[in-house]
């Protein structure tokens, strides 16, 4: 942690610095999605939320003149949206939650393109700046990153954890001990979505623009694959994730632009095959399994 | 004589909306059977499609056959493919959660996508049947021959897999699998063989899919991904596991999309169909005429 506070002064490279700001925003947007994976929700759409926040912020920024406020607001329809979509996936199975959320971030696409006298549709729209510097940003997503990665953390020491988990370990059983799915699941989705949505309100001001792209499946699947390399449900998870993420997305930047995601493809495969768990929990038990001179 | 135009091109939409129907029938049933027999969610069934359009295509560029003959081919060897990956990579996989199960196949879509833009190239390619210029003339009904021919090769199709499930042994051992998995194993059926067969199979249908894609119209490397999430859909609206739900969601999809692309215009292409779906899942969490999950 201080490391990564420490380090920016120090850097005057803008390139790193860009890629050290991306680190830092896939770490939390990986967390966001984390915290709702870890209710037993997988969202396959969660660039639906990211989206509504960055457009909710560039077009309260444009018409009205205010920046921080916009960001909040964004954060706050997108928990709404969070919320209504809760609603209809509650009584779903996990594979139907998928795809309903998916189609969700498409159907957001496709109304961000059709409303263009609002949205300037698929040219989209020059974000003001929020910060003047590179490194107020870094610092911005570090802070986020930290909220994200410490909602996590307080999750995961509380009761209301403690629920989630049995709700995704097992719903019905859940039921008998007397958790109320509905109400923690539709929690996680408003938690979720709320730090997604500030997240893309973020985003957009440190991009400069925004466009119906926000919305593509490329911003639903990364955390997801994050996440999932990193170890899911897991602390260090997302952070492991995408840091190897960035760290392969720009260094093969060089080679071939498609090569990348061979790569990120074939790594996805890999590890779901031979570390189910991720990269985090399977590094974790071996190094217990080391010190235990039993080797059980 | 505004009524005549106006009927003809309603049922010029609605050809055209059949024959996306047609598309999307082959898909949905491919990834019915897969889920039906082997519970498994494939994502990457969209990669599929494209390459078995690309197998066509290059059967018909390099070795100049009729694209229906390489069609038959091209479902032959993407089959095979698929039994390979099966084998591989789903084997592994199968049994854990449903979830790995689907990231497994977000990775392959990935590979898949990225290595045929590598090899192919992003440029859209489309297969020029012999047969398109001729078009016949049904009374107000200009339809080109290709479509006919579309039409009468996926109800083929269909017919055969259809006999295959209900006629043949092997047929019978797939229905087996997909009722109860353990009863099957007991009564001696080699399920992993069944597994592997039904993969590929399910496969070959994506083939055939894919090659009529890129007959009727062109495909790049990307075009995959969306027809595999709306087959999902597609399935779920007719019902995990009810074939006839496959093939009358399909065709109903197809009109549904190709009209309001029509009336709408074609941003809404995508949304339409998974707008429905959400709609519909509100009503009925279980899909239309869904077998209740476990």
């Amino acid at each position: 942690m201080v490391i990564f506070s420490i380090m920016p002064v120090f850097i005057e490279n803008r390139y790193i610095l860009h890629v050290l700001v991306l680190i830092m925003f896939y770490v939390a947007y990986s967390s966001s999605w984390n915290i709702l994976a870890y209710s037993g929700q997988v969202s396959f759409g969660h660039a639906a939320f990211l989206g509504l926040g960055g457009y909710l912020t560039t077009l309260i920024a444009l018409s009205m003149n205010l920046l921080w406020v916009g960001i909040l607001v964004g954060g706050f329809v997108a928990a709404l949206a969070g919320l209504l979509i809760g609603i209809v996936c509650v009584r779903l199975r996990e594979w139907f939650l998928a795809l309903v959320t998916f189609g969700f971030s498409i159907i957001l696409e496709a109304i961000t393109i059709e409303l263009d006298w609002i949205t300037a549709g698929t040219m989209g729209l020059a974000v003001p700046k929020l910060l003047p510097s590179i490194q107020g940003y870094y610092y911005l997503m570090l802070v986020l990153a930290f909220i994200c990665i410490a909602v996590m953390y307080v999750l995961q020491n509380s009761k209301m954890g403690l629920a989630f988990a049995s709700i995704r370990e097992n719903e019905e059983e859940a039921k008998v001990t007397g958790v109320n799915p509905m109400k923690f699941k539709l929690i996680a989705f408003t938690l979720s979505t709320f730090l997604t949505g500030i997240l893309g309100a973020v985003y957009v001001h440190f991009i400069g623009f925004v466009n119906p792209q926000i919305f593509h499946l490329d911003f639903s699947f990364w955390p997801m694959i994050i996440t999932v390399i990193g170890g899911m449900g897991t602390l260090e998870g997302p952070i492991v994730g995408a840091i190897l993420f960035e760290f392969i997305w720009e260094f093969l930047r060089v080679i071939n632009p498609l090569v990348r995601l061979i790569v990120i493809g074939a790594i996805v495969v890999l590890v779901v095959i031979l570390m189910p768990k991720g990269i985090v929990p399977t590094v974790k038990s071996r190094i217990k399994q080391k010190g235990n001179p039993d080797r059980r | 004589m505004v009524l005549e135009t106006g009927l003809s091109i309603a049922i010029q939409v609605l050809v055209w909306g059949l024959i996306l129907g047609c598309i999307y029938v082959l898909l949905a049933s491919g990834l019915n059977l897969i889920f039906g027999v082997m519970k498994l969610v494939n994502f990457a069934h969209g990669e599929f499609i494209v390459l078995g359009g690309y197998v066509s295509y290059w059967v018909v560029t390099l070795l100049n056959l009729n694209p229906y003959v390489a069609m038959l081919i091209s479902m032959m060897v993407m089959g095979v493919f698929g039994v390979v990956i099966e084998r591989t990579c789903f084997r592994r996989v199968l049994g854990t959660s449903k979830l790995n199960e689907i990231l497994l196949s977000v990775g392959l879509i990935y590979i898949l996508q990225n290595s045929m833009a590598l090899l192919f190239t992003d440029y859209p390619r489309g297969i020029h049947s012999p047969y398109e210029k001729s078009i016949i003339s049904l009374g107000i009904l200009n339809l080109s021959l290709d479509w006919i021919i579309a039409i009468g090769v996926t109800v083929g199709i269909l017919i055969g897999f259809y006999l295959l499930l209900n006629k043949t042994a092997l047929g019978r051992a797939m229905r087996a699998t997909s009722q109860n998995r353990k009863a099957a194993m007991l009564m001696g059926i080699n399920v992993e063989n069944i597994d592997m067969l039904t993969f590929g199979i399910g496969i070959a249908l994506a083939a055939a899919a894919g090659t009529l894609l890129i007959i009727i119209t062109s495909i790049t490397p990307y075009a995959g991904s969306l027809p595999a999430l709306k087959a999902f859909a597609i399935i779920i609206l007719g019902g995990l596991g009810s074939p006839a739900g496959a093939v009358i969601g399909g065709l109903v999809y197809g009109i549904v999309e190709g009209a309001a692309v029509y009336l709408v215009g074609g941003t809404w292409r995508d949304a339409v169909g998974f707008i429905i779906l959400i709609l519909v899942l509100i009503v009925r969490p279980t899909g239309l005429f869904g077998e209740r999950e476990k």
